[in-house]
This record gives C-alpha cells, structure tokens and sequence, in this order.
C-alpha cells in the first residue's frame, strides 16, 4: 500500500472526509421486460435502452445472458416481434404484438401517394422521402405487398451498371398522355421562365423520357404549349423554349388565332375542339369556364353535333357542363346552351379538364 | 310509416353557405387540394416565428366556380378554421361607396378585431385587438428593453425579456408584470428618449409607420391594458376606425396634436386615404403578431356599379404594392367575374390578381360519403340508409357528369328524401318566409345588428330605387353621398357613425347648403343612427347647436333606427346577395322588387316626411332634429311605388 498523501494529517484535516457508499440500487426485475416495450406503443424500444434500463452499468454477463433468454422466450410466445433499425450504430427495435409499423398500413400508404396530383413515376428513394419513422423500417416489405395487391406496378430501368425499379399506379403507367400532362403542369408551374427540352428531360424519370419527343408535339398541337425559337446552334433542340400558352396569353396578351377551318366539319371528335377551346380560354385570361355559345360561333358546326360530343365528353370525365350563373346573359348565349331531361335551366359553359 | 316521413325536417334543405363563418356541414376531400395551395400561399406569410420583418405580399388569388353551389364561402370556412390562430380572418363583404372603399375595408376589419377568437360557447375575455395589442407591445418592449436595458436593473433584464416574449405568444389579458411594462412602454412614447428608442426598434424591423410610431403603441396600450367599453379603449377604437377625436379623447389617450389626424371635416377622399394609413399600420404591426387574411366574397355585387369594379380592382391593386404581411382571396364565379367584373379593370390591376384557382365538383363517392354522414345525423337505421341509394338514382344522376356542384347533389337528394318520406311536395319557400329566416339569423349575432354604413348605403340605393320618378343619384358632396331626387322634391343621405361635433356642424352647414342650392325644391336631409351608436347631437355640442337648430329646421333629421329595422335592413342585403349568387331560387330582380314592395311604407314615409316649413304658421314648436319611430306621422304627398321595378 502506498503511502497516502494525506498521510502525517489526521483525518479531517485537510483530507475530504470519504463519503459514506451508497446503498446499490436494486436490480429492475426483467418480468418488467414486456411492459416496458408495451408502453412504447408503435415506437418501439431499442434493444440498447432496454439494457440500460434493466441492466444499467452491470457488466454482469449472467444478467445479460438472461436478459437474451428472456427475449427468445417473449418472441417465442409472439408476444413481441423485432425490426432492425437502420440508425448509423445497429440496434433493434422491439415492438408489443400488433404494434409497431404495419405492411398494410404502410403499403396503403404507398398506394395514396402513387395517386396523389402531380405523382407520376417514382422509385423507393422518393419513397424513403415519403415514408418516415419506424414505417421506413418495413418500406421494401410494404412495396411488395403493394405489387402484389396490384395497387402499384413496376419497371426495371438499366442505365450503364445502374438498375433502377420505377412504381407507379396502374392508371398512370408512362405514356404520351401522362407525360403531357407532367410537361403542361410543369410549364403552368413556371410560369414566364422557358423551359428548354433539356429540362424538360431533367425532370422526367428514365421511364417516361422515351415519351418525351411525343408528348411535346402532342402539347403543341393541342395548342398547350407554345413552342419558342432562340439561339443559332445547329442543335434544333436546343434552340427550343417551351412556355405555357395561358401565361403566353396572361403576360404577353393574346396569341395569333387559331387558322379557322374552310368548310364546316361534317364531324366533330372532343380534339377536335380543344384548340379552340384553349384559344377561348387564352383570350379570357386563362378562365376555364368557356361559353358554348363561343365555341359554336368559333367551330360553325351545328348546335346538336357539338352538344353530343360535349355531352359524350362530360360523361367520359373530360369535360363538365354548367348552367347559367348569376350573371345576366344574352338570350343566344341561353339558347346555344344544352337542355337535358330533368333541369330546367340549359348548361351554357363547359370547362374542359 | 317509413322512416322517412317521421324525421320532420328535410336534412337536404341545409344547402347554402352564407358566411365562412356559417359552415355547418362538410363535403370531404371536397377542393382539399385548393385549400392546400391557399395555406400553402399563406404559409409564407408566417415562416418566420414573430417579431419578423414585413413580407410583401403575393397576387390576390382569385378563387372561382363553374357555377353558383360550388363552395366558395364553404372553401373560406375551411380555411378560417384550418389557419385558426395563425391569422386575423377578415371577411369583407363588397362596399357601396367607391370613394371609401378603404374605410369600409378598415371598418370590417376592425369590426373582426374586437370579436373574441373562435365561437364563444366558452367565454372568451379577450378580443382579437386585445390580443394583438398585448403581442405587439410585449414584444416590442422586449426588443427595447434588450437594446437598451433598464436603469437600474440590468441583472433582471433577460428575466424581463424572456416573460414578455412569453407572454406575447400566448397573448392574454395581461398580468400584472406585463400590464407594467407595457404601461411603461406606453409612457415612454412620450419622452424623447425612449420615445426615439421605440421608433429605432420600429425601424430595425423594417416597420415605418409614418412618424405616427408613438401615436401607435399609446392606442394599443390603450386596448390592451383596459376592458373594451373602458373610455380609453373606446377612444383609441375611434383612432384606429379614423374617426375625429374629441379633446377628452386626445387627453385620454396622451396624444399629441398632430396625432389627432382626423379632422372633424375632412372630405370623402381624406378619410379613404387615412383609412389605408390605419389599414397599413395594423398590417405592418402584424409583423409583431401573426398576418391578415382578407377574403373579398359575393363579388356579384360589384357588377352592379362600374365605379365599384374600378374602387375593388384600385384596392387589389394597393393591397399587392403597399400593403405586407397580408394574404388576399377573391372568390368568384366565373362567367360573372370576365363577363362583368374583368372588362371594367385596368390591365395593371388585372396583373395583380393570380391565375385562377378553380374550384372542382362532388364526385360520385364523396356525394355518397355527403348523403350518408347526413342520413346517419338523423339516426336512421343502416338498412334505411342503403334503402335511399335503391332505384340507382344516383348513377342517374352522375351519368350525366362525374361531378357536381355540392348544391346540386344536396338537392337532388332533398328531392330523393321527398319521395321516399312520402310527403306532399312542399312548395318553395315564399320571399316573405326566406325574409324572415334571414331576421331571424341577423338577430343572433351581435355584430350584424351594429352600424354598418354599406348596409345603409345599400338600402338608400338599392330599396330607394323603387320609388316611383326618383333618381337615385351619387353626389360629390362630402356627407350627403347619395339622393333621392324628383323634380320638386330632394332627399338627401349622410352617413355617419361618429360622434363628434364639429362634424357633425359640417354635416348641419352642408345641409343647409344643399337647402339653398335646391331653393326651388322640398329638400329633407337624413342620416341613419343605430342603436349602438353614441346619442346626438349632445347637450354639450354648444358651438355646433345654432347650426343643427338651423339645419333642422331646414329639414336635417337624424332617424333612429329601431334594432328591428336594422336587422330588418341587413336581412334584406342579405336576401339580396343570396340571389344574386343563385344562393335562392328566386332572381335577383324579382327579389328586389319584394323587398322594394315589404319597404314601401318606410320608404314613402321617409321621402314624404313633411318640411318644417309646411308646418301651420305661429307655431311655437321647434322641428325635431332627432326623429324616431315613434314621431312618424302620415302625410299628404303621395309618392307610389315604381310599377316598372315591380
């Protein structure tokens, strides 16, 4: 034993009197082991807390050991279930029976954002964006089920050594129209900054940039989009601006007419009017709400005609008809309306989804 | 008896939304993705966490309908509710006089300030002006306190700091620590020092309030450190409405002279422009609070008056270029706003509105979600409930289109219960019973029963057109805005909720100027007083006594409305709006002439009154200045209603 350096002092003296041990504190009782993770509901508890909560500082290799036995023994019973967690130091997350993230839960959850406005294409990186928390634990087992219920397809795209799974929702598989559609929110979204077809590429998964040459030209006929030239480079693509024809019309006032047709079509299909339609709707500052009126006056076709395909067009969900609102208007704008069996008043406006 | 007939209320006649307010049934995932954009929108108003510095604001979002019934005032419910404490909500409802179109605006908005938050089953002691007063001057205090310390106590300063700033983000009425220094706040406005600390701070935060900083923080301490009805709140609400101020005001409130911008005789114009000065203030102190959202709604009525259409797309104009910490909505439907409202706005004003933001209609699954949750409020059995979607009359119906208007599917389903209840077909309602429905609504909340001089304006104008040879006419004058006119007879209207006297002299002396200038004509000049308004003229008003005494007796009379007629008259604007939003199923024009008709006695007795000159020569009576319901007499001159109106 070392000489103290206290020593020739009496205690007392100069020395800190040592302090009386405190009594250790019992062991928590691992019966407590299934009620602790219980009350932690769907969060869960890490294997790490639930050693320093039952364990604490013991090093005590018999304890840890019954604490692992007792665990096998809960999960043995299915009273409780693990998930690993993907924090930066590995743990596992205990969970109660019936607690903690469901597959249905979070598959169903995959299945509303597939169909959310503005969703098209989407990987499991957008996914892990989307789902957070303990669901992310269970992402790749809920995507799974969610192809197998079929509420999400999916694609496998090869760029170089890179594999990449696209999912999307059965009715918005890639195609020239969901691919227009992106491209003329897009453009609306911008509103007077060009967009140029590199861009426009940018922003477009691998899966829908086949579809976007087609999509393109399938906007400018439907006089969507206004398509703009600048630059000399001997690249016409890259000399090509795109700009939404509503805010074309908004900023910069009206557009050069539509070339109206020499004779009167003898047959009239949906597409046929949507030029005309957007040209109305440009001409009123981008108000969707057009008079039928209008568009008979623009399209000179008869009245019946251009009834049935608005009528066939409402009933497919393309378009909606409405009745007269609270402004006066003219008798010939009341008398181009549609009359329908069952309303007294004509629908006059259409609006054109 | 099937189940139907016993439930005595049809649950589909509830299909109209008056008022935001008034949202009492919901449509859900109806426009969820429209109301997402609008908070969206608003949300960076309040990124920051107060005090911030002012944020400019965006383009009024125009907010439209294919047709009437699509929720315009059910999408503004919506959003009151969901942005709950994080704005002062301000529905603005279309002003009459285009030359104040500010005042009114500033009027309303006050008028949303010193309601309680929220409904008030559980009382709630402070009002929204309260609140805000209690935030602004706490944290401005906080702000002064931690630049420039407290003499004296510098070891607590932090202390003090951290208790305001809490107490700011929950404002309520004040303890007795924050009522301290926001008292020492306000008394420091008028010394030299720590009145030039408190502009400094101002400053600091980007708020320039136009040398009127300390005029400012003396009339929220004002509200914030007494009860409403307390004389200093009063008159501090009387500065903030920019109504003249009495020298007991002045003093009340510690005011300097020039403070006192209001002059008692200041034209239309001034006023307006002293209405945006106060407007902007309180949008600019909002950087202390939380922001304003003003909602323009109905907007039908402006189409009725060009001059209305300019003075709205004027104030949409200033809203985007001067006015921060604000969010701005239009409601509209469609074919009324490019038919009627767009062609009498100039380009720049047009510019400041947003593109469209539509509102989408009830789809086949919402519709049946809507019905059911209604049959289910009235207990029906679930196999009664499968029972009304028997028959497929709701494919029917969406085989049309995949959408409706909410209106449309509410009664289409009234008529379905209809049918299955087994009851004889009621009838529509009559003008006289949707009239009387709407007394009734009036008479609930408070705030509809109070002054509101666009009602009057309203009823001068609109019910006054039904009298048979008048012209009704808007004058350039400064009080008498609008007139009743034949060839032989001139009524004139002012409109007045103050109560100040030197105004009220002016009122009297321009009176009695139109008496002379119409020298040839019976000339009657009015102006409407309500109940909750201040009695005038006051025993007091000795200057302004020998000009009403002259005034009146050359037909100046003050009427006293009765709380029936006030409510009578805001049920009739109401009616009114209703049915030129297609909210009724009655025309607007068929409507009016009711109401023209239902007014007529008063009407008559207004324009008929008889001149102090009229009256047998001798008498010693003088003419009454005030008259109220119970003076009215019959008189000779028969004026008839206008058969062509009808």
């Amino acid at each position: 034993m070392s000489a103290s350096k206290n020593s020739g002092r009496s205690p007392g003296q100069g020395a800190r009197a040592a302090s009386p041990r405190k009594p250790s504190r019992p062991q928590p009782s691992l019966e407590q082991l299934l009620p602790l993770i219980e009350n932690k509901g769907d969060a869960g508890l890490a294997l790490s807390k639930i050693k320093q909560q039952l364990i604490s500082r013991s090093q005590d290799p018999a304890r840890t050991a019954e604490l692992e036995a007792k665990l096998d023994a809960l999960l043995r019973a299915r009273a409780i279930h693990w998930l690993p967690t993907q924090a930066k130091k590995p743990d596992t997350l205990y969970f109660a029976a019936g607690r903690g993230p469901s597959v249905e839960k979070v598959g169903a959850a995959i299945a509303a954002f597939a169909r959310e406005p503005g969703t098209t294409v989407f990987s499991s990186a957008h996914l892990a964006k989307k789902i957070t928390g303990n669901d992310q634990l269970i992402l790749d087992q809920a995507i799974k089920h969610a192809l197998k219920t079929g509420d999400i397809l999916s694609e496998t795209t090869e760029k170089g050594k890179t594999r990449t799974t696209w999912y999307f929702a059965p009715e918005r598989r890639p195609s020239v129209g969901t691919v227009s559609a992106a491209i003329a929110a897009w453009a609306l979204q911008a509103g007077t900054t060009l967009l140029s077809k590199a861009a426009l590429k940018k922003k477009l998964t691998e899966l829908e940039v086949p579809f976007l040459d087609a999509a393109i030209q399938h906007n400018l006929k439907a006089q969507v989009l206004e398509e703009l030239t600048c630059g000399t480079a001997k690249n016409q693509d890259a000399i090509k601006y795109y700009l939404h024809r509503d805010i074309a019309a908004r900023d910069f006032g009206t557009l050069a007419p539509t070339p109206r047709p020499a004779q009167r079509p003898k047959d009239l299909a949906f597409e046929d009017l949507l030029p005309v339609y957007r040209r109305l709707k440009s001409e009123q500052r981008g108000l969707s709400t057009v008079k039928i009126f209008d568009l008979l006056k623009e399209l000179q076709v008869p009245k019946d005609l251009l009834h049935r395909v608005l009528i066939a067009a409402a009933r497919e969900g393309r378009a909606t008809i409405h009745h007269s609102t609270s402004a006066e208007l003219p008798q010939e704008v009341m008398d181009a309306g549609i009359r329908l069996e069952g309303f007294s008043e004509p629908f006059i406006t259409v609006v054109v989804k | 008896m099937s189940a139907y007939s016993s439930i005595p209320v049809n649950p589909f006649d509830d299909n109209a939304v008056k008022t935001p307010r008034d949202v009492s049934f919901s449509v859900p995932g109806l426009n969820d993705d429209t109301l997402k954009t609008l908070v969206e929108r608003f949300g960076r108003l309040d990124s920051q966490r107060a005090p911030r510095k002012p944020v400019g604001a965006l383009t009024a979002q125009l907010v439209t309908s294919p047709d009437a019934g699509y929720g315009k005032s059910h999408l503004l419910g919506r959003l009151f509710s969901t942005l709950g404490k994080r704005a002062t909500k301000v529905f603005l409802r279309p002003f009459e006089d285009p030359y104040k179109a500010w005042h009114s605006i500033l009027l309303l908005t006050i008028s949303e300030l010193e309601r309680p938050e929220g409904p008030v089953p559980l009382y709630t002691p402070t009002t929204q002006l309260q609140a805000m007063a209690v935030a602004v001057l706490a944290r401005l205090a906080a702000d002064v306190i931690t630049a420039d310390g407290i003499p004296g106590r510098a070891e607590s300063c932090d202390a003090i700091v951290l208790l305001l700033r809490k107490a700011a983000a929950d404002p309520q009425p004040p303890n007795a620590q924050i009522h301290h220094w926001i008292d020492c706040l306000a008394k420091g406005a008028s010394e030299t020092y720590r009145g030039a600390q408190i502009v400094q701070q101002l400053r600091a935060r980007g708020l320039d309030l136009g040398g009127r900083e300390k005029a400012w923080v003396k009339v929220l301490a004002a509200h914030a450190l007494n009860e409403p009805q307390h004389p200093r709140a009063l008159a501090a609400t009387k500065w903030l409405r920019a109504e003249p101020l009495e020298l007991d005001d002045i003093a009340l409130l510690d005011l300097e002279a020039a403070d006192s911008d209001v002059k008692a005789d200041c034209p239309a114009q001034e006023v307006n422009a002293l209405s945006l000065e106060r407007l902007l203030g309180l949008c600019l102190l909002a950087s202390y609070y939380r922001p304003f959202l003003f909602c323009f709604d109905q907007t039908e009525l402006y189409a009725r008056d060009p001059a209305l259409v300019i003075a709205l797309g004027n104030c949409i104009e200033r809203l985007y270029a001067d006015i921060p910490n604000q969010l701005t909505i239009i409601t509209a439907n469609s074919v009324n706003w490019q038919d009627r409202i767009l062609p009498r706005m100039d380009q720049p004003q047009i510019d400041r509105i947003s593109a469209e933001i539509p509102l989408m209609g009830v789809q086949k699954d919402s519709a049946r979600e809507l019905i059911t949750g209604r049959l289910k409020a009235c207990a029906l059995a679930p196999a009664d409930v499968e029972r009304f979607f028997a028959d497929g009359w709701l494919d029917t119906f969406y085989n049309i289109q995949r959408e409706h208007g909410a209106r449309a599917v509410l009664k289409r389903a009234a008529t379905r219960f209809q049918e299955l209840a087994k009851k004889p077909i009621v009838p529509r309602p009559t003008l006289e019973e949707l009239f009387q429905r709407e007394v009734k609504l009036v008479h609930s909340p408070e705030e509809r029963q109070s002054y509101n001089q666009d009602a009057l304006m309203w009823f001068v104008r609109e019910i006054g057109s039904g009298l048979a040879g008048a012209s009704i006419e808007r004058t350039q004058a400064r009080y008498f805005s609008l007139q009743w006119s034949w060839p032989e007879r001139l009524v004139s209207f002012a409109f007045e909720g103050g109560a100040h006297w030197n105004r009220w002299r002016a009122i009297a002396r321009e009176s009695l100027d139109i008496s002379h200038q119409n020298a040839g004509r019976a000339c009657l000049a009015y102006v409407f007083r309500t109940p909750d308004l201040e009695v005038v003229p006051r025993k007091s008003w000795k200057e302004a006594k020998p000009d009403l005494d002259a005034a009146a007796a050359h037909g100046l009379q003050i009427v006293e409305l009765t709380l029936e007629q006030v409510c009578d008259i805001h049920a009739a604007r109401q009616l009114h709006s209703d049915a030129l939003e297609r909210n009724i199923d009655y025309p607007a024009d068929q409507t009016l002439a009711w109401l023209q008709a239902h007014f007529l006695p008063f009407l008559k007795e207004l324009a008929e009154r008889q001149l102090p000159a009229e009256r047998r020569a001798g008498s010693e009576d003088h003419p009454p200045l005030i008259v109220g319901n119970r003076q009215r007499r019959q008189l000779p001159l028969p004026i008839g209603l206008d058969a062509k109106s009808l």
